[in-house]
């Protein structure tokens, strides 16, 4: 091997490095703080996601970590090709018309052995950091939600205020006058800055509970309770998906996840009519007066209506109807 | 180029083709039928390979037939003029069977195929150890692909190639269709087990003298570390499906919560098979490509003994990581973490295959053929497949990615990138020794290209899709997905024209061409000095008229 030819592969080694750490910069600023408290009129907007808007803990923290795996693995993805690249231009019949002979190097073979495996270590111990922190789940979390999956739509039940609603999952229809979505009180509403446990469920088939945004995703299987948490950091709508094949409409089975503050959060309670719980009292009437349940709570007339849709799991998925 | 002269000897070490008794006889009489008859009977190893390459030119038509479809469907989500195209119902059934297809019948028949017909004249034998069951593992394979088209009509699993318990127990798919899939499955199992006997007992017993372990050709490890995961897994995956299938049929419950069961138990079942079968469907292609590269660059492999290492290596660790398709299944926590660190310890002996590729291509004297352009692709895409394969190993990344089109990105950048690119070089590279025709070399490019280009279009904007939030296997996505799905479409037809040009290309060779094709049909075989190049193009039914006697080779006396 000719000397200028090592010269080269050198450079081209560290181009591969140089091509990484670009990639893994590009990746960096692609986040956008901007794009904080978008409102209703998002819906329309791209899938919330965790490259340009993790909106948890644990979506920040996958997201640089993917960061970091970028910048150390990339090197393998642009050294060997563009090796290959060279190797083509530089060893063709044409430019060399006789091979060299194989000479076994084994100190060669030892540094392509070893430096992917430290680079690998290198990737692993933050990756396991992250985990360590996903898997931490809060003893005490501000706000629990059971999770059930069925074919084909999302149930939540809020236990401590007896909640139970039912997001049947399509596209929402915007009401023009309001530019909210019509469905906007059967989805999930959370409270900013709360951490939140996911208890998931299913009766039927598998499904798969994810938000991107939030940095979660975990399975529903019958017969076991799968756990999952996060916390929320920013107000705004958040999209997800069943991301288990779980049947036919198993594409419609769509997530949308309201984070609001605790004021609205309480009115979304009271509305879906929940009861609060005596320790959080007089934290609600410090939000939303003495008088919150008159002005709040559901009328008379409706007052059974969310539970009743809940209850009643044959309501027709509005994906079915799309059908 | 037959015969050894003894300085060639001393130079590069050869194959001395006079020393030992002539043989007369094929070892297994093949009969005097004709036309027909003679493959309806054939136990001949090359005939069988060449048979098992048919089937999967049959399969690879379906399975991309079915791919077209699962695309113009992905293409107008909503139907052309507000009439839909396909049903959910219907469009589940097609992920499935494009998935069996391509997997069961394309890539596990095909590397058969090769192994078949190359294996036995590369270590210098007549034919496999067991000849009649080798017909027979591929005669069983034509019920299997019958029952797997005909499930299309009676209903086939709509709950994808994995057919996860529950979704395909009796109440979420009553169809005859999915129990006519399990049945097809467990066949091409059978088959799948038959032949890995066989190549198993073939390469450890009837090696020519002289063709010591160490002296194989690397498509013989590759196909013999295969072997052995054929032979460890799949009687797994036969027994998850007989559960499966008996949960249909006798609701005993295996998966059945209600009575005991647990749907996770048929998830962790499935993958103890269906990793290794990833690998199943991989090593093969990098032994063959190692052939191609070696012929074509002029130079010996890089780092045979590590090569050799590397893929038994990766053999036996592909048992130890199946959980990783499960990160988001529910496990033990540190359970997640092992997976994640077993399997990124695969990249390593991945990796140090690609470096002894191009350490191999490094100083070596290229010639860019078909089979050569397509080992080079190989390289290239396997090398982009590996990367994304690893940052799958990284959980965290993993649980946000899982069921994503990310995924779908990543296997077709190793089933297709890796092992079709590397059936497609076999092909271009045997195929004159197999039918004594050189397939064009300028429509090969071109074919080359559409595949290559058509390849990445389709299935680099996957990635995007996937991390920016499109799941798998749904039949319509949010309308932000539409453009880049248009344009994936469009990749496939970039395609299809490379695959329709391919066999258009070989019934023309077949049919107009002459035989004309030397023993040795590329020329440069005293580099790599393996058998197939020894004999005629295509061979005697016996293969070589004389046994061969391998002698060392000079860089082998040099090193021990």
């Amino acid at each position: 091997m000719a000397k200028k030819d090592i010269k080269i592969l050198v450079g081209l080694w560290v181009l591969a490095l140089v091509l990484s750490a670009l990639t893994a910069w590009v990746y960096e600023i692609s986040y956008n703080p901007a794009v904080d408290t978008h409102g209703p009129d998002s819906i329309v907007h791209p899938i919330t996601q965790w490259i340009s808007l993790p909106a948890s803990t644990v979506a920040e923290r996958v997201r640089s970590e993917t960061t970091w795996t970028i910048f150390i693995i990339f090197p393998f993805l642009y050294g060997p090709i563009l090796t290959l690249l060279y190797i083509m231009t530089r060893f063709s019949k044409n430019r060399q018309p006789t091979p060299a002979p194989v000479r076994e190097n084994l100190k060669l073979e030892v540094a392509w052995t070893t430096i992917p495996a430290l680079v690998l270590i290198a990737m692993a111990v933050p990756a396991y950091d992250v985990l360590r922190y996903i898997e931490a789940k809060p003893t005490h979390p501000d706000q629990v939600v059971n999770v059930t999956g069925a074919q084909f739509y999302w149930q939540y039940e809020l236990p401590r205020y007896g909640v139970v609603t039912t997001d049947n999952g399509g596209t929402p229809t915007i009401n023009k006058e309001t530019g909210r979505a019509v469905e906007e009180d059967s989805w999930l509403h959370l409270p900013l800055h709360k951490s939140v446990l996911l208890n998931g469920q299913s009766f039927q088939v598998n499904h798969a509970w994810w938000v991107p945004a939030f940095g979660v995703k975990f399975d529903v299987i019958p017969g076991r309770i799968n756990t999952a948490w996060f916390d929320t950091k920013k107000k705004g709508y958040f999209k997800g998906q069943c991301a288990e094949l779980c049947g036919a409409l198993h594409a419609y089975m769509l997530i949308n996840v309201v984070v609001e503050e605790e004021k609205d959060f309480y009115q979304w309670v009271l509305r879906k009519g929940g009861t609060i719980p005596a320790e959080e009292e007089a934290k609600v009437v410090s939000l939303l007066g003495a008088d919150y349940r008159e002005k709040y709570g559901p009328k008379e007339a409706e007052k059974p209506s969310a539970p009743a849709a809940a209850a009643e799991p044959a309501a027709a998925p509005k994906a079915a109807e799309a059908k | 180029m037959s015969i050894a002269t003894p300085e060639k000897e001393t130079k590069g070490g050869i194959v001395d083709l006079d020393v030992y008794t002539p043989v007369d006889e094929p070892l297994t009489k093949t009969t005097e039928h004709r036309g027909i008859l003679r493959w309806l009977t054939t136990v001949d190893h090359k005939l069988i390979g060449v048979m098992y390459l048919w089937f999967a030119a049959f399969s690879a038509v379906a399975g991309g037939a079915l791919a077209g479809l699962i695309r113009s469907q992905l293409a107008f989500p909503n139907g052309i003029g507000g009439k839909p195209l396909m049903t959910p119902e219907v469009y589940n059934q097609f992920i499935g069977m494009h998935a069996s297809f391509m997997l069961f019948g394309l890539v596990i028949p095909a590397f058969a195929g090769f192994g078949n017909y190359v294996i036995p004249i590369l270590i210098g034998a007549r034919d496999m150890a067991f000849p009649k069951m080798n017909a027979f593992a591929f005669w069983i394979l034509v019920p299997s692909a019958l029952l797997l088209l005909c499930s299309f009509f009676f209903g086939s699993t709509g709950a994808g190639w994995t057919a996860y318990a529950p979704l395909a127990t009796k109440t979420y798919s009553p169809n005859i269709g999915v129990d006519m899939w399990i049945f097809a499955v467990h066949l091409a199992g059978i088959s799948s087990i038959l032949g890995a006997i066989n190549f198993i007992v073939t390469i450890s017993n009837m090696r020519a003298p002289g063709m010591k372990w160490f002296r194989m050709p690397l498509f013989c490890w590759a196909t013999l570390v295969t072997a052995w995961l054929q032979l460890v897994g799949t009687p797994v995956l036969a027994g998850v499906l007989t559960m499966l299938l008996t949960d249909r049929i006798l609701d005993t419950g295996f998966f059945n919560p209600a009575k005991g069961g647990d749907p996770l138990l048929y998830q962790h079942l499935f993958w103890f098979y269906s990793h290794p079968a990833v690998y199943i469907m991989m090593v093969p292609g990098f032994g063959m490509v190692s052939h191609v590269m070696q012929t074509f660059s002029g130079r010996q492999i890089f780092g045979y003994k590590g090569m050799v290492y590397a893929t038994a290596f990766i053999g036996i660790v592909g048992f130890l990581v199946w959980g990783h398709h499960m990160f988001s299944a529910g496990m033990e926590p540190w359970l997640r973490a092992y997976f994640g660190f077993m399997t990124m310890i695969i990249a390593v002996p991945t990796g140090v295959k690609i470096f002894s590729w191009l350490a191999t291509l490094w100083g070596g004297s290229i010639r860019f053929t078909t089979a050569m352009m397509f080992a080079l692709g190989f390289i290239a895409l396997f090398t982009i497949g590996g990367i994304s394969g690893v940052f799958l190993a990284n959980v965290p990344f993993d649980v946000q990615v899982h069921d994503t089109y990310f995924v779908v990105a990543h296997f077709h950048y190793v089933m297709f990138g890796g092992a079709v690119m590397t059936i497609l070089s076999a092909l271009y590279y045997w195929f004159p020794k197999m039918s004594g025709r050189y397939l064009s070399e300028r429509i090969g490019k071109v074919v080359f290209w559409l595949i290559f280009l058509g390849m990445n279009c389709t299935f680099m904007p996957m990635h995007w899709l996937g991390i920016a939030g499109m799941a798998r296997r749904i039949y319509t996505y949010r309308p932000e997905f539409h453009s880049l799905n248009l344009f994936i479409s469009f990749g496939y037809l970039l395609m299809l024209a490379g695959g329709i040009l391919l066999f258009a290309n070989l019934f023309y060779t077949l049919i107009a061409k002459r035989r004309t094709v030397p023993n040795d049909a590329w020329g440069g075989n005293e580099i790599q000095n393996t058998l197939e190049w020894m004999t005629t193009s295509p061979p005697p039914p016996h293969n070589f008229d004389r046994v061969p006697k391998i002698v060392p080779l000079a860089y082998e006396s040099a090193h021990h």
